[in-house]
């Protein structure tokens, strides 16, 4: 009877899956926390006037985007102890080379973000003495932030797919119990087909989640048409 | 090849040069196959992303269906869940794929959902009196497409495209979880033989760096060459 071994099976793997999209939320959350605080710091970072303080910011984003997650996941994991003398634990490491990887291509979308805002903005702002804290707050970032947004959304559904490899330093995250039900009872097929859609699932709620944020940050602005559109013809 | 090593190398030195030497042409041979895999996909994504992007635009009916599901799949799911399903799943349907060319595939259709989101902005930016000409002036469809649209489609989004094959360049790093031997594989393997990570894992890292870096570079003349004859193009 197939419904039979269908619910045989959901009732053997709901747990274990369950239990594993625990750990990939985990991965995740902490992952989207330090890539965009990381983010916001070297965004602006690269944006300063003084070299010092751009140097090492466009270093940071040349170097985690230049090679993958993959990678400098292994090496955070296994080769940069060696130089530290510490060992960091697998969700340390995770969370680290995640949210940095992230955070580098993150800080791009920041550094244009606020680039894109036009130059009289901050000039009128200035000229008014608008006080530094209050430009950014009230001038800079709200003009920035939709700018930024749709780009932040892809950004956090790549946080979310690559918490996958962490699988491979031992965190029993979604992809990591799949691969271990896997091995136990076969059922491949029906083991990686479920978690896709469950990583398909929860990366388009974020999608819809950033549209949403998108609409409620985008402040209508008055366009070159509408003028001309109120005219009766 | 075995010889004992802690992670310092001799001396308690933490960079060991003989050994950097010594590794040196295993990750080479690496990086040529990390090469082939990475050129051998672009081919793939080019013409797929290209085919999944013309479908949608022409809203072919069963066709342009299918490229919307195939594209959500592999843009929303994880790369690491898209090649074990590929690798462990179709063995037992009696497919049996190597893992370098399972690699090729599912890079190819990764990468290939992307692009065609590139190309569609790229087909969407001619403008319409481009098709309009292109009707008063009765060419055939295939026409249109070859001498009209493509042509001013193509060069501003040539930049992009090679961004997404510098950013999957450094994805063939994946292929090894699924046991192909390209660079990161070879990486790991010297590795574990001499259980030494630290000089031949930050070696790879350094010659992905070098690579990808020094491609960066020439997409962004690319990009500045372009900007310039296109501001050539709106003076005229």
């Amino acid at each position: 009877m197939l419904s039979a071994d269908a619910h045989t099976l959901a009732d053997q793997y709901a747990g274990p899956l369950l239990n594993g999209l625990r750990f990939t939320a985990l991965v995740f959350v902490g992952g989207v926390v330090i890539a965009t605080v990381a983010a916001l710091l070297v965004g602006t970072a690269r944006l300063s006037r003084y070299r010092a303080i751009r140097l090492p910011a466009t270093v940071f984003v040349e170097i985690f985007r230049g090679t993958s997650a993959l990678v400098q996941l292994f090496w955070v994991f296994y080769a940069l102890p060696l130089v530290l003398g510490i060992t960091f634990q697998p969700l340390t490491a995770a969370w680290i080379v995640i949210g940095f990887n992230q955070g580098a291509y993150l800080a791009e979308v920041v550094r244009t973000g606020i680039r894109a805002v036009p130059a009289g903005q901050i000039e009128a702002s200035i000229s008014i003495n608008l006080p530094p804290a209050v430009r950014w707050r009230r001038v800079v970032l709200p003009q920035a932030i939709p700018i930024m947004l749709p780009s932040y959304t892809n950004h956090v559904i790549t946080i979310l797919k690559e918490t996958a490899i962490v699988s491979l330093i031992g965190i029993a995250d979604l992809t990591y119990t799949a691969n271990t039900l896997r091995t136990q009872h076969g059922n491949t097929t029906v083991l990686f087909i479920t978690i896709a859609l469950i990583y398909l699932v929860v990366a388009l709620t974020i999608a819809r989640g950033g549209k949403l944020l998108e609409r409620r940050f985008n402040v209508r602005r008055p366009t070159k048409k509408s003028p001309a559109a109120a005219v009766p013809a | 090849m075995f010889r004992d090593r802690d992670g310092w190398g001799d001396d308690d030195v933490l960079w060991d040069w003989a050994y950097a030497r010594e590794v040196l042409p295993d990750l080479l041979e690496g990086l040529q196959l990390t090469v082939k895999i990475t050129l051998l996909a672009s081919l793939l994504a080019l013409t797929l992303g290209f085919g999944l992007a013309l479908a949608r635009h022409l809203k072919v009916p069963v066709l342009a269906t299918f490229a919307n599901g195939f594209m959500q799949f592999f843009r929303n799911t994880p790369l690491l869940v898209q090649l074990y399903m590929f690798f462990y799943a179709l063995p037992q349907f009696g497919i049996r794929i190597s893992a370098v060319t399972s690699g090729i595939l599912i890079l190819g259709m990764h990468t290939g959902s992307y692009m065609a989101e590139v190309y569609r902005a790229g087909i969407e930016s001619v403008h319409q009196e481009q098709w309009d000409a292109s009707t008063a002036l009765n060419l055939p469809t295939r026409k249109i497409w070859t001498r009209v649209v493509i042509p001013q489609a193509l060069p501003p989004i040539v930049p992009v495209l090679g961004n997404y094959i510098n950013e999957m360049f450094k994805l063939t790093a994946y292929v090894a979880t699924i046991g192909a031997v390209e660079m990161f594989g070879q990486g790991l393997r010297v590795a574990e033989l001499s259980y030494s990570y630290f000089v031949p894992l930050t070696m790879v890292g350094l010659l992905y760096l070098s690579v990808s870096i020094t491609v960066t570079v020439l997409l962004r003349r690319i990009e500045a060459r372009n900007s310039r004859s296109s501001l050539v193009w709106t003076n005229v």
